[in-house]
């Protein structure tokens, strides 16, 4: 069956077969089939208009009416189920009469314009007159019509033409279905029907601009600007996105090596068709004139750039790496890869670290971020990565949603789960803030938000647990079959513990324990519980112990192995999950073996000819820390931008500026490149071929889908260096590095670029045991066998407020926006949000004599930064909360240097900070404008040339 | 790499390993999470410390872990 066609209605999941006849040929599908997707299935395309496949059928348009023995009139075969025994007819002299007659309807108030419309030959209501035979309208544009409706041409992405709109309501649909935002609605009855984004502009509106709308509209009404520019598109490359990590799966639409737009693949596994504004508009940084496409190097940083040819700064690079070595030693040099980059981009880089620089110096940019669930989950459990996948939340019964915001980090999964709970699933909130799905979301109110304080996430975690033991809750014969006996009694005589009562921490957490004990309660009665987390989980100096917490409460309650269940972390970045699977940390290889496992070492060492270290090496913060003491000289910083990601920003320009050697690979002159000597210049996601890996461990095809603009694809850069530096490597594709992954990793023991195009993704373990993936994990049994508990004793953060610094600055991001901001920011998506705000409570407010809009001066422990204040009750009294998407908001001067205990993942979440009202920007932000201005006239000419 | 920095890391860990009543495994914790996760540098210099009789502020769980790595 040909996946990409419009069934007309949505697939059906039951067992139960239906046999009917349609136009005479009998067919059978599954219970609860639409005539319409029936006739479908079996080659038989019956008109319609107001029907598509992502949407519940509808039944408006009256093109697609059937006739049905037995059955009086014509029926819709869209709303039409099928029934056994039915016959059907889909082709009949009076049928025609009536759609040709309905479309007569259509045309008579549409522009005939279709030569010189943007969608000429790719309209399905051209597509229909043409089914239908319509060859006239007999109704002439003397009467009333739409044809002069005004265009909002408001959103930056998309027009809204409402002379051409037919309003079948699919836009609608598609807003409340798929996105779940409800910002549509059809205004009025009858002739004066019309699409509203509820009377104001789609700009204006509640619309996120996800383009559902524009997916499911079958006219030139709801259209991509771009293609209105450029045209149809010619062709289709299937790829995936380069921004969050739900990993959507997009077409991306082709005239020559011109991209028209990118629309989301219908069958693609984590986003079945749905997009963000991020993935399906946000992709116009990779031709911006910002872009550096030709190498650089500088002997200081405080010179000018010199343009150089490839030979010259990749020779250039190799010298500098090699004088440093020789002099200050081998541990002297190391590298940072990039989640942004491609699983074999990041094995290059880890396997450059290894075999060439001959140390283990590698560390990647999920240190930052989801380190903490590399640990726990791997210490729990036994695997670094997420149980589930996204579909999984479709049969959960109870969702726990901690320290994460989805619908604004990860939009696209925030959909599907927002369908889940308006069928009626639960939802628990543990957020200090009231993000959208506490109560902002439309048709979506949690059960319990446990608004706590910023750092006690690990005291409301034991909490939570101390009711489910001491109320007897806890799932013994699970815990007895899959667990550490041990272990979990340890546990649970700990959480039991008087001091893990929600009584005991409530003044601790700032929530009331008696919607602890209902949230504990709701969480353990219902039958499939699930947890999904973010960032507000990890980056705290209990990152770790609160991952750890959460796998003992998925334990104890038989959450796990199945679906509608599990921990699901849900990573920032696009490639957390590859690059951390890659080998990036200093302590593992790829696949998560310590390099001290001798028999993977002696693997390794064998198939790269080369003697590996046992040793652990440095960690970022550990490469910054050793550069300012003067060990550590040289770094190639691949697709990261430690200057604006990483925290205590001072100290981390401090690192660079002491180093003799900053190697930057990027896209941009970033702010790392700003204290950079080398600069690569790097490829887009659409410029290279490979794989990224999702949260729910899904690898799937990144395709080139244009020449780098730069010349090459990344891993061909790190090959140049490798091969410079005197270990060759001669890859000739990215397929030949990611079958050596499989070759050397077993959990991707079958994955190849041949499979993924036959299976357009895999979620791995993907081995003899599993050869088309494993949607669900620990199923029967832990991947380390049996379960751990770990004892989580909650250990408040040294990071204390005082008179000094009386509030907790907190930190998230925004649905426009990603990550620093290097792409987002040079893309339309900065109509939304053009600086980052800080958000603070009215009470705070007043008492600091604060207003609306205000510039307020932001002091830490580590550094001072101003903001404009946004007052709102989303943050609780105390509590202030930022974004850091963008450079000079310097977010992170003022977070410090705390970090986790287990994996130094920064604690951006908890930062005791004072607000006052001021008149003028930072000191800091002073000499950032005047440095970054100073470097970006370095660069000299660049800028003319993409 | 300063001491302090250090010093700060390694109670961390000995923060979360000292909720185990049982003394041995705390300590065993203690050693195999810094022999698992510190480059040897960093291990040496706690040592370095710990050998100078620094040990104020080092909590004594790390200092018995660090016969051990």
């Amino acid at each position: 069956m040909d996946d990409t066609r419009d069934f007309g209605t949505p697939k059906k999941d039951t067992l139960k077969q239906v046999t009917l006849t349609i136009d005479g040929q009998k067919v059978t599908v599954a219970e609860g089939t639409s005539v319409m997707r029936a006739a479908a299935e079996f080659g038989s395309s019956i008109p319609k208009l107001c029907a598509t496949d992502s949407l519940e059928p509808f039944g408006s348009c009256r093109l697609c009416l059937v006739e049905i023995q037995g059955k009086r009139g014509y029926p819709a075969s869209c709303t039409t189920p099928v029934e056994e025994g039915m016959v059907v007819s889909t082709q009949t002299p009076k049928l025609a009469d009536i759609r040709k007659g309905v479309m007569e309807l259509y045309i008579s108030d549409h522009p005939l314009d279709c030569l010189t419309c943007a969608t000429n030959g790719d309209c399905e209501l051209q597509d229909m007159a043409g089914a239908v035979g319509l060859r006239e309208v007999r109704y002439g544009y003397e009467g009333s019509n739409h044809l002069k409706a005004e265009k909002d041409e408001s959103n930056p992405y998309f027009t809204f033409d409402p002379s051409k709109c037919i309003v079948c309501s699919r836009c609608v649909r598609a807003c409340e279905e798929t996105q779940g935002t409800f910002a549509l609605t059809i205004d009025s009855r009858g002739f004066d029907s019309k699409v509203s984004a509820g009377n104001k502009s789609f700009f204006d509106s509640e619309c996120v601009s996800c383009g559902a709308c524009v997916q499911a509209c079958p006219t030139a009404t709801l259209m991509e600007k771009s293609v209105i520019k450029s045209g149809v598109p010619e062709k289709s490359i299937t790829t995936t996105c380069g921004y969050c990590g739900v990993g959507c799966s997009f077409n991306a639409e082709m005239k020559g090596e011109e991209l028209v737009r990118m629309t989301p693949n219908k069958n693609g596994g984590a986003n079945h068709g749905h997009s963000c504004v991020k993935g399906r508009f946000a992709w116009g940084y990779a031709t911006h004139k910002d872009r550096i496409t030709t190498p650089m190097i500088r002997k200081s940083i405080h010179d000018p750039w010199e343009e150089v040819t490839w030979d010259e700064a990749i020779n250039h690079a190799a010298r500098e790496i090699t004088r440093i070595q020789n002099k200050y030693g081998k541990e002297s040099v190391g590298a940072i890869n990039s989640s942004r980059c491609t699983n074999e981009e990041t094995y290059l880089v880890q396997k450059l670290v290894r075999a060439c620089f001959g140390n283990n110096n590698i560390d990647t940019c999920a240190r930052v971020c989801h380190s903490p669930t590399g640990y726990g989950l791997k210490q729990t459990l036994g695997e670094s990565a997420g149980t589930q996948n996204f579909d999984s939340v479709m049969k959960s019964d109870v969702i726990m949603v901690i320290g994460a915001n989805p619908t604004d980090g990860h939009p696209v999964f925030a959909s599907r789960m927002k369908r889940r709970l308006r069928q009626g699933a639960k939802l628990i909130v543990v957020d200090p803030r009231e993000i959208d799905l506490v109560n902002k979301s439309p048709h979506i109110k949690a059960d319990y938000h446990l608004k706590l304080k910023p750092g006690t996430n690990v005291a409301i975690i034991n909490a939570i647990a101390h009711v489910i033991v001491t109320e007897g809750l806890v799932d013994e014969k699970f815990v007895n079959e899959r667990c550490e006996i041990d272990s979990f009694k340890k546990w649970a005589d700990f959480v039991s513990l008087e001091k893990n009562s929600p009584e005991a921490l409530q003044f601790e957490t700032g929530v009331p324990a008696e919607t602890v004990r209902q949230a504990a309660l709701l969480f353990a009665k219902e039958n499939n519980g699930s947890i999904y987390y973010g960032l507000g989980v990890t980056e705290h100096s209990q990152g770790s112990t609160m991952v750890m917490g959460i796998a003992n409460l998925a334990m104890a309650t038989a959450n796990i192995g199945r679906e509608g269940v599990g921990v699901s972390p849900l990573r920032g970045q696009n490639n957390v999950q590859g690059s951390c699977d890659m080998g990036s940390f200093p302590h593992e290889f790829p696949g998560y073996r310590h390099v001290s496992d001798n028999e993977t070492r002696k693997m390794l060492e064998e198939s790269w000819g080369v003697q590996l270290q046992s040793e652990p090496g440095l960690r970022i913060p550990n490469m910054l820390d050793s550069a300012i003491d003067g060990s550590f000289k040289a770094v190639y910083c691949q697709g990261e931008d430690i200057a604006q990601s990483d925290p205590n920003t001072q100290h981390v320009t401090h690192a660079l500026e002491s180093m003799e050697c900053v190697i930057v690979q990027d896209l941009f002159l970033n702010e790392t490149a700003m204290y950079a000597h080398v600069f690569l210049p790097g490829s887009s996601f659409l410029e290279k071929s490979g794989t990224f890996t999702n949260a729910e461990r899904r690898i799937s095809p990144v395709r080139r889908v244009m020449t780098p603009k730069n010349g090459y694809e990344d891993w061909e850069v790190t090959q140049m260096l490798s091969n410079a530096l005197g270990y060759p490597m001669n890859y000739k594709h990215a397929s030949e590095i990611l079958d050596e992954i499989a070759k050397l990793t077993p959990t991707f023991k079958n994955v190849s670029f041949k499979k993924l195009d036959e299976l357009g993704s895999i979620q791995w373990p993907c081995n003899d045991e599993h050869p088309d993936g494993t949607p669900t994990m620990h199923i029967g049994e832990f991947v380390r066998g049996k379960g751990k508990f770990f004892v989580t004793e909650y250990i408040p953060t040294t990071e204390k407020v005082n008179k000094r610094f009386p509030l907790i600055l907190t930190t998230g991001r925004i649905l426009s926006q990603y990550n620093v901001g290097a792409q987002t920011r040079r893309t339309e998506n900065s109509q939304w949000h053009s600086e980052d705000l800080i958000e603070i409570h009215p009470h705070d407010a007043e008492e600091r004599g604060i207003n609306n809009g205000d510039w307020a001066g932001i002091t830490s422990r580590a550094g001072e930064t101003v903001l404009r204040c946004q007052i709102t009750e989303r943050v609780q009294p105390g509590v202030v909360y930022t974004t850091f998407h963008h450079p000079f908001s310097g977010a992170n001067v003022i977070t410090t240097d705390n970090s986790d205990w287990a994996t130094n993942c920064p604690e951006f979440k908890v930062t005791a900070v004072q607000l006052t009202k001021v008149n003028q920007v930072s000191s800091w932000q002073d000499k950032y404008r005047s440095f970054s201005e100073q470097q970006i006239s370095f660069v000299g000419t660049k800028k003319e040339k993409v | 790499m300063e001491h302090q920095q250090l010093i700060k890391m390694a109670n961390q860990i000995a923060g979360f390993f000292e909720a185990y009543p049982d003394k041995k495994e705390a300590i065993d914790g203690v050693a195999n999470h810094i022999q698992k996760f510190w480059a040897p540098k960093m291990r040496n210099l706690l040592k370095e410390i710990i050998k100078e009789d620094k040990i104020a502020d080092i909590n004594p769980l790390v200092i018995d872990a660090s016969k051990l790595f």
